[in-house]
């Protein structure tokens, strides 16, 4: 299978420390990648640096056959990269539906001059994302969720919907940080199914986490970091 | 019978001054002390281009509402990058800027005398020059910016105005400009602003510096906090409380010349109470922040 991202030799320093030294890896398209190490080691930066939040002080980093290196946050995120952060950041005042639909990518009602020159296709076009996102949330069996506001759910709930996020945003490659922080076994089973079957349907994931055991069940391959260096790097056969 | 018609007028005026400030701090989130900039933007644009370029109020109005947007734009890609506490303190330097250009402007603003003799509005030759011909006039701007927002909230475009307030590192990390969606927020609510200045000059026919400025601004910001934001009732509500509170004075027989003066009391007290115990305000979604 062909490669989706391709880091050779990356590093970033700032004020005499180097966070992340001669970091170089390959993610194949749809496989689920697993970057572990202690505190420090790198990781998060190394996500800031594919994210475009930091720019790196030599290296590459090709994406889907771009160099995404010179590119902003958004020209990146426009890619196909999304990024999940620990702590799930919904639209805390919107409904569930409306913030899938927020995150769909191609929905030309989000511009004001095609609101105004389209505005029928606009409305369609919005009312078929609505439609997505409720058959999306029936598909994980999070339908009952639809018509409530993001911010009334508990910790768990907000993680799921920032989770369904990805798959209305037509993502290629997903960065989950944490994702199984703060979760309760069964809902860290719903969540590692929900990301087999993103996976399946064509999505690949780039995943940090300190819960290593549950983690390697869904992973095709492990990255271990250290002081800013890749430690080891092991393909996984999941049973 | 006048001057219940005045109030009426002035209450549609600071609907609408309402509308348009909860537009940029309870849709976007953005705490902005310039609302007295663009209701003064609209009303001397309007004045000088009816005084000194001899056009109708049909006329001044688009120039006046192009300016405003024009300035909003400007602003906009200034100021619309930086977040919450570097925004406000942009937009008082803003309307520091704008007071000091109409006070000291004096061959194009009158300076501290002002622009006098501002003729009002006409219809198919109908002059609005009477109080309940205003009220009617006011009535049609308040309506005509009520039915924008019955379509505008349900546009996708509006609810990415509201998730950028919410959370616009999220938005961008969704490959969206969240700075494009406060851009759009911020030239709305200048429009509506630059509406009800427009239609101020025209009403009072004089207009001078101190109807524009900080304590203006903050008056606006003080009816959208105590009515609530992020919902049209709010706003709306809290003009209503600002307008008629000296209806209430009147009732209990007090002196005018007190009644003046208790009014800012009692409203300053209420925006206490209302911060205290209602932080949301009246009928608020959004917590300003």
């Amino acid at each position: 299978m062909s490669c989706i991202l391709n880091i050779e030799n990356l590093n970033k320093s700032f004020d005499g420390i180097t966070p992340v030294k001669d970091v170089s890896f390959k993610i194949k398209k749809q496989s689920i990648v697993l970057i572990t190490g202690e505190n420090g080691a790198g990781k998060t930066t190394v996500f800031n640096l594919i994210t475009g939040l930091e720019k790196s002080t030599k290296g590459k980093i090709i994406f889907n056959g771009n160099n995404i290196e010179t590119k902003s946050a958004l020209q990146i995120s426009q890619l196909g990269i999304i990024r999940l952060y620990q702590q799930p950041r919904l639209f805390k005042n919107l409904l569930v539906w409306e913030n899938l639909v927020s995150a769909a990518q191609n929905n030309i009602g989000n511009s004001f001059l095609n609101l105004i020159l389209k505005s029928k296709i606009a409305r369609q076009e919005d009312e078929t994302l609505k439609q997505k996102a409720i058959n999306l949330l029936t598909k994980f069996g999070l339908q009952d969720l639809s018509n409530k506001i993001a911010g009334e759910l508990s910790y768990g709930q907000q993680k799921l919907i920032s989770f369904c996020m990805i798959a209305m945003n037509g993502t290629l490659l997903a960065l989950l940080d944490e994702p199984f922080a703060g979760l309760n076994p069964q809902t860290i089973d719903r969540f590692s199914n929900m990301v087999l079957q993103m996976q399946s349907e064509g999505i690949t994931f780039l995943i940090i986490e300190h819960n290593i055991t549950k983690a390697l069940a869904i992973a095709d391959s492990h990255i271990e970091m250290k002081d800013g260096i890749i430690k080891t790097i092991n393909s996984i056969v999941n049973v | 019978m006048n001057y219940l018609l005045y109030i009426l007028v002035m209450l549609e005026i600071y609907t609408l001054l309402a509308l348009s400030a909860n537009q940029k701090v309870g849709m976007s989130g953005l705490l902005s002390f310039a609302q007295a900039v663009f209701y003064g933007m609209g009303a001397y644009v309007t004045a000088i281009f009816i005084t000194k370029f001899g056009f109708s109020y049909w006329l001044a109005l688009p120039v006046a509402i192009l300016t405003c947007v024009l300035v909003a734009l400007l602003f906009s890609f200034i100021a619309g990058k930086v977040r919450e506490l570097y925004f406000s303190l942009a937009t008082l330097a803003l309307q520091v800027i704008f007071f000091s250009i109409v006070f000291n402007w004096t061959s194009i603003t009158g300076g501290a005398d002002g622009i006098r003799k501002i003729s009002h509005p006409a219809i198919f030759g109908f002059e609005i020059n009477t109080p309940s011909s205003f009220a009617v006039f006011g009535g049609f701007w308040v309506l005509v910016v009520l039915l924008f927002y019955g379509w505008f909230l349900k546009t996708p475009i509006s609810r990415m105005i509201k998730a950028t307030r919410d959370d616009q590192i999220a938005v961008l990390s969704l490959g969206k400009n969240p700075n494009y969606y406060k851009r759009i927020s911020i030239i709305l609510s200048a429009i509506i602003a630059g509406i009800a200045g427009s239609l101020y000059a025209t009403y009072s026919a004089y207009i001078d510096p101190t109807s524009f400025n900080l304590d203006e601004s903050i008056l606006i910001l003080s009816i959208v906090l105590i009515g609530g934001a992020g919902r049209i009732i709010g706003p709306i509500t809290g003009a209503l409380i600002y307008i008629l509170l000296p209806k209430l004075l009147e009732f209990i027989q007090m002196p005018d010349n007190i009644a003046a003066n208790i009014r800012m009391i009692i409203f300053g007290v209420l925006l206490v109470l209302i911060v205290r115990f209602k932080p949301k305000g009246i009928f608020g979604k959004y917590l300003i922040q």
